[in-house]
């Protein structure tokens, strides 16, 4: 079994700013149908919408940290086909589509992924356990 | 560093009205690109949609979509260029859209 790791961080007012410029349409590009009804409810929830921007920054960083620990790039790979999930728990959780997810089957699907912010970042990390053939 | 991705497509704003959509690339290794304005037939000029730092000269080819790095300067001047011509030709709802884009851009 071979481990791969990736990593990234998001300045959160860029995320904001994004919100700001593209609106809808950043969202719907960027994430899936769950991860925006994540936002709406955090963002419903929180004073001036600071919970649910800062949940965007950490998906986009973890949607980064997936494809830096698959290698792939971002060739043939939509950001929709990495989605962030958030179990019963709370501990966030890695399901993939489309052509991530073809990706993902042929490597063994196991992953572990953190996030974390404070302040004006967020922060991701991602391990992917990659079966190799015997 | 030069990119091709394959397969061939057309570009994504390519012989489309611009004033009311977006356009978006993935870069194989920056990720979302958005469009920043048409350079001429066969070239578009992007972005990336993260920090809006990094530009890439889009050049449509029998290989596909091939991807140029230039510089922030370069990438202005390509937009100014490219303002200049619509406000000559007189499209200003285009030009109006595009003057918002580079002072979102660039200012």
């Amino acid at each position: 079994m071979n481990i791969s790791v990736g990593t990234d961080i998001v300045h959160i007012p860029r995320i904001r700013a994004l919100i700001d410029r593209f609106g809808d349409r950043f969202l719907k590009k960027v994430y899936t149908a769950i991860e925006q009804q994540d936002y709406w409810q955090a963002s419903a929830q929180a004073m001036a919408n600071q919970t649910g921007i800062v949940r965007l920054a950490g998906r986009w960083a973890a949607k980064e940290a997936v494809v830096k620990a698959m290698g792939t790039g971002w060739r043939g790979i939509r950001y929709t086909d990495v989605e962030i999930q958030r179990q019963g728990s709370g501990a966030p959780r890695v399901c993939l589509y489309g052509a991530a997810a073809k990706w993902g089957a042929a490597a063994g699907d196991n992953w572990q992924l953190s996030l974390s912010h404070d302040g004006e970042y967020a922060i991701a990390m991602v391990i992917f356990l990659r079966n190799v053939a015997e | 560093m030069k990119f091709v991705q394959s397969p061939s497509a057309p570009l994504p704003g390519a012989n489309a009205a611009r004033m009311s959509r977006e356009s978006y690339l993935n870069h194989p290794t920056f990720g979302l690109l958005y469009q920043v304005c048409e350079v001429n037939a066969n070239q578009e000029l992007f972005a990336t949609l993260y920090a809006q730092r990094l530009f890439f000269l889009v050049t449509a080819t029998p290989e596909g979509l091939q991807f140029d790095p230039i510089g922030r300067s370069d990438a202005r001047i390509l937009l100014e260029h490219r303002l200049r011509s619509l406000r000559r030709s007189g499209s200003e709802p285009e030009y109006t859209a595009l003057h918002l884009v580079y002072k979102q851009t660039f200012l």
